[in-house]
């Protein structure tokens, strides 16, 4: 039953080697480098995801489709190696780095995580692109210093778009039960159409044109608006695949020399450029809105344990806890109520109720002991008090409190909080 | 689980895909506190590894049973045959099979629709991989929150097993399996008039595998005139151990025509401090 030796990599080099063969014809014809490189972004992903020991296997595969795919559009083959070599070089960096920090958490749904991540791209982008644009002088090609920052805006985009791609759905598991259901579906589905179809008009010449009059720069905010509400609704995965589904709308007119990017006078490059880095913007925004998401979920999760743990621990030792507000005057309470006691917690919501089950001899002694009525003094005194506390079949037991006053910075009670309990009957007689 | 009749009244307990005899709780004690014989069997492809899952269809988990069923039914003069989740669609088949009569049929949590709340939305894709077997066999199905268990206690302590590696219940199954499960849902759902036994449905209303819908179907298409259906307020699917339990057992219990007054639940007290205790 394990995952195929050749499935995983079959799909790798088609996934990689369509997007190269598709991106290498958007060469920038001075400085030979990609306009788009979203390549780039899928070899990261695999190499975030996978054990140090599978590396070879994708860099292997990627450089053979990345060359291949160069010497095919007539780089020169000195060209085609150097940025073969670079692609495969900054990439390794980037993910070895990367696994460095993070450590066994392989996933960008946590923010110390997406943050390293987004660091080392932006640094190791830039730093490849440096790198490549020394080399290609050293090479001697004649248009070198043309510049360094569209390599690296292609692979920076390239990595920001494809690799949280990969990491999202490479970890994608069938479930029986649990993970998105039917309604998170259509809500997720609305705002995706939603994202369609405003990147549609925001960057399609016709579309834009017959809605509006004219394409609008304003109008590429739109999109951005449901790339977070699919963000926070379909979680990781999906915030990946808005993301996706984005640049190439954007991407893809902006190649046919449509959408607000485009100008009469302008190169084609440069508005692919600019396009990108209205990508690379959208998928920091996405991808921190699911991070930001993903990390709330982990803390009402950390929350739901301790609760649990608190609940066992009140189960076990038969232990109720209350805490008292001296404002409000009512009562909350942790631990099977109902069971102990043999009444509903919301019959004992307010001090009041609470005393009405006390014996009358008991009353203000309690109140007094336990706190209830802040006296000022210096000292904050942790106290049990054993009183008579008439139980659901209107029989009084011996019970006894544990608590103390919290108070706060000017010195006033906040709440008193503690611990309940029945004595045994033994011990009871015992007393007696 | 008793191997010779000790009692007039037996009953088989079948339990439910990739799990074991946990997923029934406390059933076989309080059954046998009751003076039942209770036996289980462990299903094919059961117990090991998910992977023993790969050699059985539904046919071989329905002879199984059909097969217990036949070797206990000469020993008892009332056998009763219970079911939870997948159990359960094979406790209504076999009973269908055999023309059971001399004992009741208990259904809890089947899973005759699989459409519950927590479902996910890609849960009608799975027939289109049923057409490429290779993937299909492939493929893993995993258990997931909330694990059939809306006490966050239990749920919790289930977490602690499956991360422990105790093998109560597969951390997962092949898709394979669910085909199976859906053939036999396909048989469940067919000649169910010819169900006679009385025969006690118990569902949650917060079921979050298989909808109420189940219950009611079944409910409906029942052939017996003596049934009943109990619908669970504070649980979801694994209704034997989920908040509801003790009300469960108590319906069991009733069904099979014994005080229910005897599937009491443990009773928490609190004992002396020892001698050498902190009060010393």
């Amino acid at each position: 039953m394990k995952a195929s030796s050749w499935l995983q990599p079959l799909l790798f080099a088609i996934i990689y080697g369509l997007l190269a063969f598709f991106s290498i014809d958007a060469q920038d014809s001075a400085n030979l480098s990609t306009l788009i490189w979203p390549s780039a972004g899928i070899l990261l992903g695999a190499l975030m995801l996978s054990p140090a020991r599978q590396w070879p296997m994708w860099m292997l595969i990627a450089g053979v489709l990345h060359t291949t795919a160069s010497l095919t559009n007539s780089r020169p083959p000195s060209m085609a190696l150097l940025f073969t070599t670079a692609d495969l070089a900054t990439m390794a960096a980037i993910a070895a780095l990367w696994r460095y920090r993070v450590g066994e958490a392989c996933t960008l749904t946590q923010p110390r995580s997406l943050f390293w991540f987004i660091g080392l791209v932006l640094v190791g982008c830039i730093a490849g692109g440096l790198v490549t644009d020394e080399a290609l002088e050293w090479l001697h090609h004649p248009t070198a210093h043309y510049g360094w920052s569209t390599w690296a805006i292609s692979v920076g985009i390239g990595c920001l778009t494809g690799a949280p791609l990969v990491m999202a759905w490479g970890n994608f598991r069938v479930r029986l039960i649990g993970g998105p259901n039917r309604q998170n579906l259509l809500i997720g589905l609305l705002w995706f159409t939603a994202l369609l179809v405003t990147a549609e008009i925001a960057f399609d010449g016709p579309t834009s044109t017959w809605v509006f009059g004219d394409t609008n720069y304003e109008l590429t905010y739109l999109p951005l608006l449901f790339v977070v509400l699919v963000a926070m609704v379909w979680e990781e995965r999906g915030t990946t695949l808005a993301l996706v589904t984005l640049a190439l709308v954007a991407g893809v007119n902006t190649l046919q020399g449509e959408g607000p990017f485009v100008f009469e006078a302008q190169q084609r490059s440069l508005a692919l450029i600019e396009v990108q880095g209205y990508v690379g913007a959208a998928a920091l925004m996405g991808l921190t809105m699911s991070a930001i998401n993903a990390s709330r979920q982990q803390a009402l999760q950390l929350a739901a344990a301790w609760k649990v743990r608190f609940e066992g621990a009140l189960l076990s030792s038969r232990h109720l806890m209350y805490e008292f507000d001296p404002h409000s005057g009512k009562i909350s309470w942790g631990g099977e109520v109902q069971a102990l006691l043999g009444l509903s917690a919301a019959s004992l919501a307010t001090l009041d109720d609470f005393l009405a089950r006390v014996h009358p001899d008991d009353r203000q002694p309690f109140i007094d002991h336990a706190q209830f009525n802040d006296k000022g003094s210096d000292e904050i005194l942790t106290q049990s008090y054993r009183f008579r506390f008439r139980c659901a079949d209107g029989e009084y037991r011996d019970a006894v409190v544990t608590g103390a006053p919290i108070v706060d910075f000017d010195g006033e009670v906040y709440r008193v909080d503690g611990l309940l309990h029945l004595e045994s009957e033994l011990t009871m007689v015992q007393r007696v | 689980m008793t191997d010779s009749p000790r009692s007039a009244v037996g009953a088989l307990l079948i339990h439910g895909l990739g799990g074991t005899q946990y997923d029934l709780g406390l059933m076989h004690k309080v059954l046998r506190r009751a003076g039942v014989d209770t036996h289980a069997l462990t299903l094919p492809g059961h117990g090991s590894a998910p992977e023993d899952l790969l050699n059985v269809t539904a046919e071989d988990w329905l002879d199984a049973v059909q097969r217990k069923y036949r070797e206990l039914r000469p020993l008892y003069p009332t056998l009763h045959v219970m079911g939870m989740c997948m159990g359960s669609l094979l406790a209504i088949e076999v009973a269908k099979r055999e023309r059971h009569r001399d004992g009741t049929l208990v259904a809890l949590a089947s899973p005759v629709f699989i459409d519950g709340w927590s479902t996910p939305w890609y849960r009608a894709l799975r027939y289109l991989v049923y057409r490429l077997p290779a993937l299909a066999r492939r493929m893993k199905v995993e258990e997931a929150e909330p694990y059939g268990i809306k006490n966050e206690l239990v749920r919790s302590i289930v977490k602690a097993k499956f991360e422990r590696n105790d093998n109560f219940h597969y951390r997962w199954v092949p898709l394979y399996c669910i085909q199976q499960v859906d053939r036999l849902r396909g048989w469940v759902k067919q000649n169910l008039a010819d169900v006679h036994c009385p025969t006690l449905v118990v569902h949650a209303r917060e079921d979050e595998l298989t909808s109420l819908h189940s219950a009611r179907f079944l409910d409906a298409q029942l052939g017996t005139r003596d049934k009943k259906l109990v619908v669970l307020e504070n649980s979801y699917h694994m209704v034997c151990v989920d908040n509801d339990r003790d009300q469960v057992a108590q319906c069991v219990l009733e069904h099979f025509g014994i005080d229910p007054a005897l599937a009491k639940p443990r009773r928490r007290s609190t004992a002396e401090p020892a001698e050498s205790g902190l009060n010393d």
